[in-house]
Parts: structure tokens; sequence; C-alpha cells
């Protein structure tokens, strides 16, 4: 406990250093960052705005005005920009979770293999050989 | 005393109720996965199991980060899949899973 609070600490006094949560930085796992209680807390609203996209009326709703349906969930600017750009590595180190991140992509036909493809730097198509090549 | 016929396991990721839905079964990406439904089908018409019990993965749809369980037993007479988020058609009333009214 006495080590991970020292790590995040000089990870986050660190300006070279992009802290995402505890003992993790970007560099890390490249294009994943675990889950862990730091990120949940800091992802709270953005999740919690795409838990709401599991109702179609709500993702309606988001694509009428995409600004009032972020800010009736109090997303941060890093979220909010991150959800304009439909960047998924940003939406990741904002604190996204990626099940409901899921729901998020959903709207605009994307599935996991689009954010798995995203994640690696991929097209999906090379993203689905890979898969495939693994599985051989 | 009960008795354990077998157990059966699949992935679950969104991606295949996504190929189902779009019927995408025989696709040459989809095909080798979906080649092993049907010998579990065969296997489970001619075992007949008198009970199966489903674990799966919530997804994100019954339980937010709020409210989450390890683990939660389903007590409703009937479930049926969801939308996930991405319009994933609802399965016909008769592929609804269906529990047995009494223990």
């Amino acid at each position: 406990m006495y080590h991970a609070s020292l790590a995040y600490t000089a990870a986050i006094s660190n300006p070279s250093v992009q802290a995402v949560g505890v003992n993790v930085t970007v560099d890390d796992i490249p294009g994943t960052y675990p889950f862990d209680g730091v990120l949940a807390q800091k992802g709270y609203a953005l999740n919690k705005m795409c838990y709401s996209f599991n109702d179609a009326a709500n993702r309606a709703e988001f694509l009428r005005d995409e600004d009032a349906y972020c800010a009736k969930f109090g997303l941060n600017a890093e979220q909010r920009e991150a959800i304009r750009n439909r960047d998924v590595l940003a939406l990741l180190a904002a604190g996204g979770n990626v099940y409901y991140l899921a729901k998020f992509t959903g709207i605009f036909k994307l599935g996991v293999q689009d954010i798995g493809a995203q994640q690696t730097g991929m097209s999906l198509d090379a993203f689905k050989a890979k898969l495939k090549a693994a599985a051989s | 005393m009960a008795k354990l016929v077998g157990g059966i396991c699949t992935s679950h990721i969104p991606a295949i109720g996504n190929a189902i839905a779009r019927g995408l079964e025989d696709d040459p990406y989809w095909q080798p996965f979906f080649a092993g439904y049907p010998p579990v089908r065969e296997w489970l018409e001619r075992v007949q199991p008198d009970v199966a019990v489903i674990v799966y993965n919530d997804h994100g749809l019954n339980f937010f980060l709020d409210n989450l369980p390890t683990f939660a037993i389903g007590a409703a007479p009937e479930y049926q899949n969801a939308d996930e988020g991405w319009g994933c058609p609802r399965s016909r009333p008769t592929r609804a899973i269906r529990r047995f009214p009494s223990t």
C-alpha cells in the first residue's frame, strides 16, 4: 500500500510520466490501462453516461445533442474531448471501462474488435487477421 | 443426488451476437468458430439434461459500478437477451431461457 502510494505520487509529480492509475503509466502496457480503483473513480461520470447507452432512447438523445447529454452526466473536459473525437485510447486513459465504452462505440456501429484495432494501432482487417493467426 | 452430465463453455464476445444477428455464421472468418456449436447441440439432444445452470457475464447490462455484486443468482421465471448497446435483436420467445418454477 505504501509503495503504491509512493509510485503514484512520483508518477503524477513527474511531468514526463503520464500517470493513468496507481502504479500504471501510459507506456507500461501500450493501449491498455488496468481498471483499478483510481481509474474507476476517475472515469465514473464517463462510464455512467456510457451505461445509459444500453437504452436506445438514450442513444438517440445523445445523437440529437451531444454537448447537453455529456453535460447531464458531468463529464470533465478530458472525457468530453475523447467522446467528441471518438478516441478509444483517450477514453480509456480518461477512465473509461471497455464494457461501457462498447455501448458508446455501438452507436457508431463499431464493435469491441474495432476497439481492439484502435488499441493496437491497426486497421480492423489487420486486427482480425492477427486474431486468426494467433488462433492457428 | 444430482448427476453432473457435463459442462459447456463458449466465448461470449459481443462480436458473436453481432455475427448471429447479421447471419454471418458461414462467413469464412466466422465459420471455424460456429462449426463448434452443432456438435454441442447434438450432445444436448442426446443427453437431454433436466437442468442447465447458466453462468454468464453481465456485460454492464443489469449492474453499474455503484451496485456491482461479485455474482448474482437470477430468480425470474424467464430471461431474454438484452440490447447490449448496439441494438442486438431480442431472441424469439421460444428461445428465451426459462427457469423451472419449482426448486
